[in-house]
């Protein structure tokens, strides 16, 4: 066996028993019962991942499409547009690389609308910790929003950054 | 074009972050919660009367987290239709008795010098004064205790309704 297969296996069985502690651990949690905090957390983790769905999903698929050969990239690109909710007739001319960064463009008010909601999160946490406005003893509770509000921006981050390195290497390197 | 392994590093680091502080503040939350349900008070577990010294012995659980000082005990004796002993009370008798903490010590009391035996039906309050290290204040905890039929042991519930009328006597004074 080579190095990669090497790796795929260690990658895969750390995911099987990873999922293996979460589910457990989703279990017993399901039988104890609730603090707030816990869910509060469960809620700004729910309702903020169903904000960044359309986000997490459109750069992984766009990933999808900027690691594609060059071959494939023809016949990739009305799929792409399918994808991505542009319209045929005025893509048609368009290369693969200009279709995703045109795709990227029209996730960017999404983005935003996403990031400043995760801002006033993280003010609002900001603002009851250090007691300013005066309602400290729902702290927990903000400090919880905050933390359940990160795990899904934190997946946004992510998959846009890396997203945005494919695009432009497509776009460089073609 | 340069490969992104600052970004994915940053990345990973970002994720370490989150889960990190998520999980630690959950954790935190139950803990807190943990120690807020913590009674602040010394609880008397089991008392037992001792003949061969003629006193008594509680069996006192400290479930906070700092040592408590047992530092005197005052007690009330009732005497019951089997004995010649007439009622009496003892103030201030001297203790000195360290309760470590999570632990279940015996505190012993000894009744009345030349007092007879307890019989059946004899009652004895006793109310056991203790100090917290980083308070002032002198605490009290009381406990009834009342000579069984089998003459060596206190029934859980008799004691409990001891303490009940006690309570009540006090409403009523009130």
């Amino acid at each position: 066996m080579n190095a990669q297969k090497w790796i795929w296996w260690i990658v895969f069985l750390t995911t099987v028993i990873a999922t293996g502690f979460i589910l457990t651990g989703m279990v017993v949690w399901a039988l104890l019962p609730k603090i707030p905090e816990e869910v509060v957390f469960v809620l700004g983790l729910v309702m903020f991942y169903l904000f960044a769905h359309r986000l997490i999903f459109g750069y992984g698929a766009m990933m999808d499409f900027a690691t594609l050969s060059e071959a494939q990239q023809g016949e990739a690109r009305e799929r792409a547009t399918e994808r991505s909710g542009l319209w045929w007739e005025m893509v048609r001319e368009w290369t693969l690389a200009a279709i995703l960064w045109e795709w990227a463009a029209r996730l960017d008010p999404y983005k935003y609308a996403y990031y400043m909601m995760y801002f006033f999160t993280v003010l609002l946490y900001v603002i009851t910790e250090l007691n300013l406005l005066g309602f400290f003893a729902w702290r927990p509770l903000f400090e919880a929003l905050f933390w359940g509000a990160s795990i899904p921006t934190l997946f946004v981050l992510a998959y846009d950054t890396v997203a945005r390195w494919y695009l432009r290497r497509l776009v460089l390197e073609g | 074009m340069r490969r992104p392994h600052f970004l994915l590093l940053l990345l990973l680091l970002l994720g370490l972050a989150v889960g990190w502080g998520s999980g630690s503040f959950l954790t935190r939350a139950r803990v807190i919660r943990m120690v807020e349900n913590v009674p602040a008070s010394p609880i008397v577990l089991s008392t037992t009367y001792d003949t061969a010294t003629n006193s008594l012995g509680f069996a006192v659980l400290n479930p906070g987290l700092v040592p408590l000082r047992m530092e005197s005990a005052d007690f009330i004796f009732t005497p019951g239709t089997h004995t010649q002993e007439p009622a009496y009370v003892v103030n201030r008798l001297p203790l000195q008795t360290e309760l470590p903490p999570q632990a279940v010590t015996t505190v012993i009391v000894p009744l009345k010098e030349g007092a007879a035996l307890l019989q059946e039906g004899d009652v004895v309050l006793t109310t056991l004064a203790y100090t917290h290290p980083l308070a002032d204040a002198l605490y009290t905890v009381i406990a009834a205790y009342t000579q069984g039929a089998s003459g060596e042991n206190a029934t859980p519930p008799q004691t409990e309704s001891a303490v009940d009328t006690l309570v009540q006597q006090s409403q009523q004074n009130q």
